[in-house]
């Protein structure tokens, strides 16, 4: 265990790769989830919403913010097939995601607990598209117990 | 993945809260039972591109673990699909999750229900917050994700 936590540092970041959402990924989550809600998939009606176009899922950003460290940071995020999530705190969605918005996701090292046997590193994640602005920020608790 | 006809919800005739002002402290949300199968959970890596191999391993009973992520995500969205009104018509805006904790894991094959509980509500100028306290457990009981998360919604304005 004392392996995994020696990996961290608060203050360490990484910057996943990026992705870009499309219309068929809002498609595929709302068909995951059983989310067919007008404000992602009425382009009709949301033309004349103060968005002017559909808006993807707030979860597509929060998952992805796991997923676009696969596989290049891998060994950081997820050191050992039991890495879990204990808790999320304070996740906002700050702006809206619309496709063809291209999302990258920022990990921040916060706290790094070397308890034993319950061993956590909490992280600042970051969603944040092609413009700079943060669409989703919130932060993830990780066990590092094995 | 299947949704259990009978605990399906008929909505038809049912009163639907449309406006903040439609809302009390108590009100509660049932979601419908949903089984998770395990070509969910490969769907669900897939689209994330969270490919750890134990998402993908499976017993000989064919049952895989399923990602936390996906669990809490579909666990909040059943509720659309629930008794009572989750999101009205003039709903704003997701305000966001002051709390998510994780209590226990499942492998695909599982049934699970989701209840959300009105804890609280705040005017908010010509808007209102409706705090919810959501869980999402077995179908038989035990707790695997919980959350407080809050909405904002207009607020039905009535003149003197």
């Amino acid at each position: 265990m004392t392996d995994f936590v020696s990996r961290y540092s608060v203050g360490d970041q990484r910057i996943s790769q990026s992705r870009t959402v499309t219309d068929a990924d809002i498609r595929t989550w709302a068909g995951l989830v059983f989310d067919f809600s007008s404000l992602h998939v009425d382009a009709e009606l949301m033309r004349s919403s103060r968005f002017g176009r559909p808006i993807a899922h707030g979860y597509i950003a929060m998952n992805l913010s796991v997923g676009l460290f696969f596989p290049e940071h891998s060994d950081w995020y997820a050191p050992h097939e039991q890495t879990r999530t204990t808790a999320w705190e304070q996740v906002r969605f700050l702006a809206p995601v619309f496709a063809q918005d291209t999302l990258h996701c920022r990990r921040t090292v916060m706290e790094i607990d070397p308890g034993d046997p319950q061993a956590w590193v909490k992280h600042l994640v970051e969603v944040i598209n092609q413009d700079e602005v943060v669409v989703m920020a919130g932060y993830e608790t990780l066990s590092l117990s094995g | 993945m299947t949704i259990d006809p009978r605990t399906a919800v008929a909505r038809s005739g049912a009163r639907r809260a449309e406006w903040f002002n439609d809302y009390a402290v108590g009100d509660t949300v049932v979601s419908p039972v949903v089984t998770i199968a395990a070509e969910d959970v490969r769907s669900y890596s897939r689209f994330t591109n969270d490919v750890r191999p134990v998402f993908h391993s499976t017993t000989t009973a064919g049952s895989a673990p399923v990602p936390q992520l996906f669990l809490f995500s579909l666990g909040v969205a059943l509720l659309l699909h629930g008794s009572g009104t989750y999101i009205p018509r003039y709903f704003v805006a997701f305000f966001g999750f002051d709390l998510i904790e994780f209590h226990q894991d499942v492998r695909s094959g599982a049934s699970i229900q989701s209840i959300a509980v009105v804890s609280a509500m705040a005017e908010r100028g010509s808007n209102g917050l409706i705090t919810y306290d959501h869980r999402t457990t077995l179908a038989d009981g035990p707790a695997l994700v919980t959350s407080t998360h809050r909405i904002l919604v207009e607020r039905r304005i009535v003149d003197d």
